[in-house]
């Protein structure tokens, strides 16, 4: 059973339809790279996928269970994670309100070694618990939102273009904790990224959206060789 | 003068309470919520009601009105507020917050006639009978002390709830950014719910001890809407500290304003002109209010050492 499979997906805000009839699926252990121009509903499909917008059509089914209708939090329970590209993190709150707000919900026998855990993966956070996220930089950010992300045991995480506004040295440090997430912790990633190239190169497979609609599914080496999509729709 | 006083500190203290309930439904719902005040009022008559039947003192009857009071926010939020949040715009939030007031004032004028029938007693312009101690050679009102006394254990309460609780760091994310926050496995409409039932059961607390100072009617929490409004709004909208500090300025000014109008001979029914003048004079000169003004000038302090 796949871990992530989406049928016929149809999906928007209000009542105008962004993205039509997606389909894909996802495994284990997986990094699933989506492409696409920009407006083209790389965004929206995340959303729709978290139950952040309107879906008019189709499922969601997650570990084999339909989660088209829940609410986000349930989703989040059942180990979906979903890193927003804008506003994802709390600016107001210090890091370790933003770590706490995460596990806000669990037992707190565990929480002293899970958030060990996650600094240890992300250890750049360390010396910035005290801080206000408001004073923080573009890519201490991104770390307080993936730690936040990881601190819930997600077997799923979906990432909106987590490099973008980064300098390339950050960027390529993002990338790489993606590869880790998957081959150190067995989580799957979905990655939405502007930089088609770089991620395409740490992908399994891929998804090329062109106007709310799947123009390519499959491996992502492929992707990158395939001379006219890549030409046409990436700039590559 | 001391009597001035002592009215400007209990008037104050209730606004305080009823700011921060306003506060409240500003910053989860962006409603500038005109039924507020009626949750005050839902207060009164939940106290008389009780006091009445029971035959205790209304004080006795706090938590009975502070039940009542959030039961019926709650409501409000769960009908109207909850399904209309993050679709509606400001002016139809606002507009629909005028209806839910209408609603619950004109029930609670069918309530006060009923009540009146059955239970025997005045259900209009009555008051409640207070008891009073000696302090230093002053006669002091039983409404001074019971007054502060409940607003600085809600409010310290408070506090440690918004500030020490996994609720209120849950509660404050989702008050900044509430999909993130459900994206991170916040059930945001429960932890709205539970700011719903505690702003209501604020005001409803606040309401308990209008019958004491005023003769009340089933407009009276209505009647204060504007001064509470000016509250936040001098307090720095979107701040629950600053709606308590803007209660205590707007309450002290007001019952200044009318013991200098009385003195002088004027009628007091002027007084709503000094919220208005703070409402105006706050979007002029600070539109943030005294929250905007005071980290302002911690910056321009910090740029200038
Ligand atoms: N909140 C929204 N309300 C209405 N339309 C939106 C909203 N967000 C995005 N859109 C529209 O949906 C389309 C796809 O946007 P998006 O999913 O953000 O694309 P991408 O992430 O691929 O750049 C765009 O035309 C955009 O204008
Ligand atoms: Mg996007």
């Amino acid at each position: 059973m796949p871990l992530l499979e989406v049928n016929d997906l149809s999906a928007g805000y209000g009542r105008v339809e962004i993205i039509s009839d997606v389909s894909f699926s996802s495994d284990e252990k997986e990094i699933l790279v989506v492409v696409g121009p920009n407006g083209s509903g790389k965004s929206t499909l995340l959303k729709a996928l978290f139950g952040l917008c309107s879906v008019f059509n189709g499922e969601v089914l997650f570990r084999g269970e339909n989660l088209t209708r829940s609410p986000p939090y349930k989703r989040s329970a059942k180990g979906m994670a979903y890193l927003p590209q804008v506003n994802n993190v709390f600016e107001g709150l210090t890091v370790q309100e933003n770590l706490a707000l995460a596990v806000h919900d669990m037992a707190q026998e565990e929480l002293k070694d899970k958030l060990e855990d996650v600094l240890s993966f992300l250890p750049e956070l360390r010396g910035l618990m005290q801080k206000k996220v408001r004073t923080l930089s573009g890519g201490e950010r991104q770390m307080v939102a993936l730690a936040m992300n990881l601190l819930r045991n997600p077997s799923l995480v979906m990432l909106d273009e987590p490099t973008t506004a980064l300098a390339p040295r950050l960027a390529s440090q993002v990338l790489k904790k993606a590869v880790a997430l998957r081959d150190e912790r067995g989580i799957s990633v979905l990655l939405v990224e502007q930089n088609a190239r770089a991620a395409l190169e740490i992908g399994d497979k891929a998804l090329l959206m062109v106007s709310g609609r799947i123009r390519f599914l499959g491996d992502a080496q492929d992707l990158l060789k395939d001379k006219e999509l890549a030409k046409v729709y990436l700039g590559l | 003068m001391i009597d001035v006083f002592v009215g400007a500190l209990v008037y104050s203290n209730l606004l305080a309470l009823l700011a921060v309930g306003l506060s409240m439904a500003l910053l989860t719902c962006r409603v500038s919520n005109f039924a507020h005040g009626d949750f005050a009022t839902v207060g009164v008559y939940a106290a008389h009601t009780a006091s009445v039947l029971l035959g205790i003192s209304p004080y006795a009857c706090i938590p009975i009105a502070f039940i009542a009071g959030g039961s019926v926010s709650l409501i409000a939020f769960l009908l109207v507020f909850e399904p209309l949040r993050g679709k509606a715009e400001l002016v139809t939030l606002m507009v629909v917050s005028m209806a839910v007031d209408m609603v619950i004032r004109y029930t609670l004028h069918v309530y006060a006639d009923l009540a009146q029938r059955s239970l025997g007693v005045y259900t209009r312009q009555f008051m409640f009978r207070d008891f009073h101690f000696q302090v230093a050679g002053y006669t002091l009102p039983g409404v001074l002390i019971a007054s502060v006394c409940t607003v600085l254990a809600l409010l310290i309460t408070l506090y440690f709830l918004l500030y020490r609780t996994s609720l209120g760091v849950a509660m404050r994310a989702a008050i900044e950014n509430p999909s993130l926050a459900e994206a991170l496995g916040v059930n945001v409409k429960k932890v709205f719910a539970v700011s719903w039932f505690l702003s209501g059961a604020l005001a409803a607390t606040a309401g308990v001890f209008l019958p004491f100072r005023i003769q009340v009617t089933p407009d009276t929490g209505w009647s204060l809407l504007l001064s509470m409004f000016a509250s936040v709004t001098v307090g720095g909208l979107g701040s629950l500290g600053g709606s308590i500090v803007g209660a205590y300025v707007i309450g002290f000014s007001e019952t200044l304003f009318s013991y200098v109008l009385s003195s002088i001979g004027l009628s007091t029914a002027y007084r709503p002109a000094v919220s208005f003048a703070a409402i105006i004079a706050t979007l002029l000169l600070s539109p943030r209010g005294l929250t905007g003004f005071l980290s302002n000038g911690k910056r321009w302090f910090k740029w200038r050492s």
